[in-house]
């Protein structure tokens, strides 16, 4: 392997780093009116001991939260025939079940919902879904502005 | 192993369980009779290894994350919160978007580039004209219970560009009702949201009942605006100022604006037997009026 002195190589910086805006207005925070948990999953245990720790956490935050609302679970069925031939009579029974919770937290700020929100799904187990709903109030778009 | 241990340093991120370094006599298994044999022990039970545990996640845990987050968090401004009246001025736009999280092939959901914006009609501060025009350009996402305009974006690929577009929207209502367009002196009584009252074939049918009752009756029996009539020799608006005729107006309007109830049905029948001074057979035997 051919080895370059470092002097010889011509190193050129990236073309992004230099259309890099160094002053950025800091944007002012964003408000929420509700943001909503819902996890869905196949073990009913995993997803209370996960809603026991998201009610702590936000606890812990001083973040107003609700309590958990446990919907009626999904269910997938299918049977199958249990002989190789005939006896339609004697079948398998499949099932799969998706459990289902909610959990609301009520008017925090933008920077807080993003540090709980990250927060909760880097602990989110396996095998469980999650989908957070955002309400989030806001003035009329600045192209409104002029009357 | 120390009963008093820190736990969290022996067990910092989610990891599968290990019987040799988790001290709780924990027992996993299901077995024909449980009462006779108790579910399998801990060590080298597959069973426990194949479920999610929350060992990273006990109390002391979750105390030193959110210690260690709480920098990142703001106070939400309280006055937003007790005083409705000034969040409504402030901020009276609500947007609804959601994002998911789940294992499959792909990391995005295409479900959450929709954009759901919410505005209460009285925030926007119009008149009536520019009220009734912004009812027309909306249609039916205008629920008048709530006074809210719906609009759902999803047109867009992405959720910004979604946003983007519900803004242009709401710009382009806003200056749209403003503009007084030369065709809209057109507009017809067929064109009205609502029935109104004043223009009605009602109205007229009122007015000349009135007037011919007061030149015909000899005064024995008087519907209540006639009376007016004949004090105020016959003016059209001193009939329709009357307080039964007002009243049968407002109850009018409301029937035949909302959906028919038994209840509507009723409170319109009292009013027309209040203006035509027709009793009821039950509580009165005199006769009915001609």
């Amino acid at each position: 392997m051919l080895r370059i002195p470092r002097s010889l190589l011509q190193i050129r910086p990236l073309a992004t780093q230099l259309t890099q805006s160094t002053s950025a207005q800091p944007k002012p925070d964003k408000l929420f009116k509700k943001i909503e948990f819902e996890v869905r999953g196949h073990d009913k245990a995993v997803l209370k001991s996960y809603m026991t720790f998201v009610q702590s956490a936000c606890g812990h935050l001083d973040i107003n939260y609700t309590e958990v609302e446990n919907l009626p679970y999904v269910r997938w069925v299918e049977w199958l025939l249990r002989s190789k031939f005939v006896h339609k009579k004697y079948k398998l029974h499949y099932e799969t079940r998706t459990y289902i919770k909610k959990c609301s937290v009520y008017y925090i700020t933008g920077s807080t919902a993003s540090t709980l929100v990250e927060y909760l799904q880097r602990q989110v187990p396996e095998g469980v879904g999650m989908k957070v709903t955002y309400n989030e109030i806001c003035a009329f778009p600045e192209t409104m502005s002029n009357k | 192993m120390s009963p008093n241990q820190d736990w969290p340093s022996v067990w910092p991120a989610a990891a599968t369980y290990r019987s040799s370094v988790v001290p709780l006599p924990i027992r996993m298994g299901s077995r024909k009779y449980p009462e006779k044999r108790a579910p399998f022990k801990r060590v080298g039970n597959l069973e426990l290894l194949k479920i999610p545990n929350f060992l990273h996640l006990t109390p002391e845990h979750i105390k030193r994350h959110c210690e260690a987050i709480k920098k990142f968090c703001t106070p939400f401004p309280k006055e937003l919160i007790s005083d409705t009246k000034l969040a409504e001025k402030l901020c009276p736009v609500t947007v609804t978007y959601s994002d998911y999280l789940h294992q499959g092939t792909s990391l995005r959901d295409p479900r959450a580039r929709t954009n759901t914006i919410e505005v209460k009609l009285h925030s926007f501060g119009f008149n009536e004209h520019d009220n009734d025009k912004l009812r027309h350009l909306v249609g039916n996402r205008y629920n008048e219970e709530t006074d809210t305009i719906t609009i759902v974006t999803d047109r867009c690929h992405t959720r910004k560009q979604n946003r983007d577009y519900a803004d242009f929207l709401l710009t382009a209502l806003y200056y749209e009702s403003k503009k007084l367009e030369p065709w809209e002196e057109q507009k017809l009584r067929d064109d009205n949201i609502k029935i109104e009252f004043a223009g009605s074939k009602v109205e007229k049918r009122i007015i000349k009942l009135v007037e011919k009752v007061a030149e015909s009756l000899d005064g024995e029996k008087i519907l209540p605006a006639a009376e007016a009539v004949k004090n105020n020799e016959g003016n059209e608006k001193a009939i329709l100022q009357h307080p039964t005729v007002k009243e049968f107006a407002e109850t009018w309007y409301n029937y035949r604006n909302q959906k028919e109830t038994p209840e509507l049905t009723r409170s319109y029948e009292e009013r027309v037997r209040a203006l035509l001074g027709i009793k009821r057979l039950d509580s009165n035997k005199e006769e009915k009026k001609p």
